[in-house]
């Protein structure tokens, strides 16, 4: 019985910090804005989004039919996602005493809009952002891009 | 009659000038920051890379085997038709605020000190639950010493924002040293506008 109360204690706290994100270095960002369906697929596990929930890396984002959302990120980059959108952050890292920044997402499709951050300034050949059919490299900008069918 | 029917093929050659099929499909275009400025992005694939620099120019690209198209102008109209509900929803950008201290302590100055309320009012205003603290110093000195300094000093800070009534848990505190500063200098260069804390509210 003991062991069990453990193991749910610790489960629980695991669970509390992934929300509360008190494992600062793996938090990214947080939400800011959701309209309607949108969902953050984290290790597997499909998350209703809400404003002021943190962001990881390699966290997948994803929005429905006639969901929206809007973030930032700690470098400053804020993107926004229109309906029927994915992006995936495959690599972040904001860590400019470290000398370790970089910043790789990818579309898969939808629509979204981009403003680049600190790291697009300090080391812009550390971000990449790609899409199915070409990558983007930036130097301290804001873009739209639209990907996919239609 | 003739009037609605010449419209329409308009639209019909129009849809079929923009290659329709391939240009609506991958469109990424470059508009202005907030300040106006514009920056400058690179689009690339295996087949060629084309570069935009200036604002509401706008390339496609068919597929990954085909270079990205020549830049062409998009109007607000086209834009607003594929992109509105993503731009309708952008969060306004983080607000960063400086502060600065006395020589060599962790004592504010006091126009700095009297920023703190402005920074409580901006948490508010935003309903922001991410605000960074980072500690930054010149490039004077040891490294090693000014990276402590500037990390003691983004700590007082959080101190003095935890007491005016901000909660702790949405407090991200850390140190960027000297390597992030806001005037370029060379290195062992006193430059007080970088010794500094930022708080940013997101």
């Amino acid at each position: 019985m003991k062991i069990v109360c453990h193991m749910i204690l610790s489960a629980l706290l695991i669970l509390g910090s992934i929300t509360l994100c008190m494992a600062e270095s793996e938090c990214i960002g947080i939400v800011k804005s959701v309209t309607r369906n949108v969902f953050f697929i984290r290790d597997g596990e499909m998350i209703q989004a809400a404003v002021n929930m943190k962001i990881m890396a390699r966290d997948a984002i994803k929005t429905g039919p006639d969901g929206s959302v809007g973030f930032i990120l700690k470098d400053d980059t804020v993107i926004s996602m229109g309906p029927e959108s994915q992006i995936v952050i495959d690599e972040f890292s904001f860590d400019p005493a470290g000398k370790n920044m970089s910043f790789i997402a990818r579309m898969l499709h939808g629509t979204i809009s981009y403003f680049s951050g600190q790291i697009a300034k300090l080391s812009p050949e550390s971000v990449r952002f790609e899409t199915p059919v070409a990558t983007i490299g930036m130097r301290g900008t804001h873009f739209l891009v639209k990907s996919g069918k239609i | 009659m003739g009037k609605k029917r010449f419209v329409f093929i308009l639209v019909l050659l129009f849809a079929g000038f923009c290659g329709c099929s391939n240009r609506s499909k991958n469109i990424i275009v470059l508009v202005p920051d907030p300040d106006g400025s514009t920056g400058r992005i690179i689009v690339s694939n295996q087949a060629g890379s084309v570069e935009i620099d200036t604002a509401y120019q706008a390339t496609s690209v068919p597929d990954k085997n085909s270079i990205p198209a020549r830049p062409t102008a998009m109007n607000q109209e086209e834009i607003d038709a594929i992109f509105s509900e993503a731009i309708a929803i952008q969060p306004t950008a983080p607000v960063h605020f400086l502060l600065y201290f006395e020589n060599v302590t962790t004592k504010l100055e006091a126009g700095s000190l009297s920023i703190l309320p402005e920074i409580v009012d901006t948490v508010i205003a935003r309903n922001s639950a991410d605000i960074g603290i980072i500690g930054h110093a010149d490039t004077a000195g040891d490294r090693n010493y000014n990276l402590k300094l500037s990390a003691r000093r983004a700590e007082a800070v959080g101190r003095l924002l935890i007491e005016r009534g901000i909660k702790p848990e949405y407090l991200e505190i850390s140190s960027h040293g000297e390597e992030n500063p806001l005037i370029r200098t060379d290195d062992n260069v006193s430059e007080p506008r970088n010794r500094r804390v930022e708080v940013v509210v997101r």
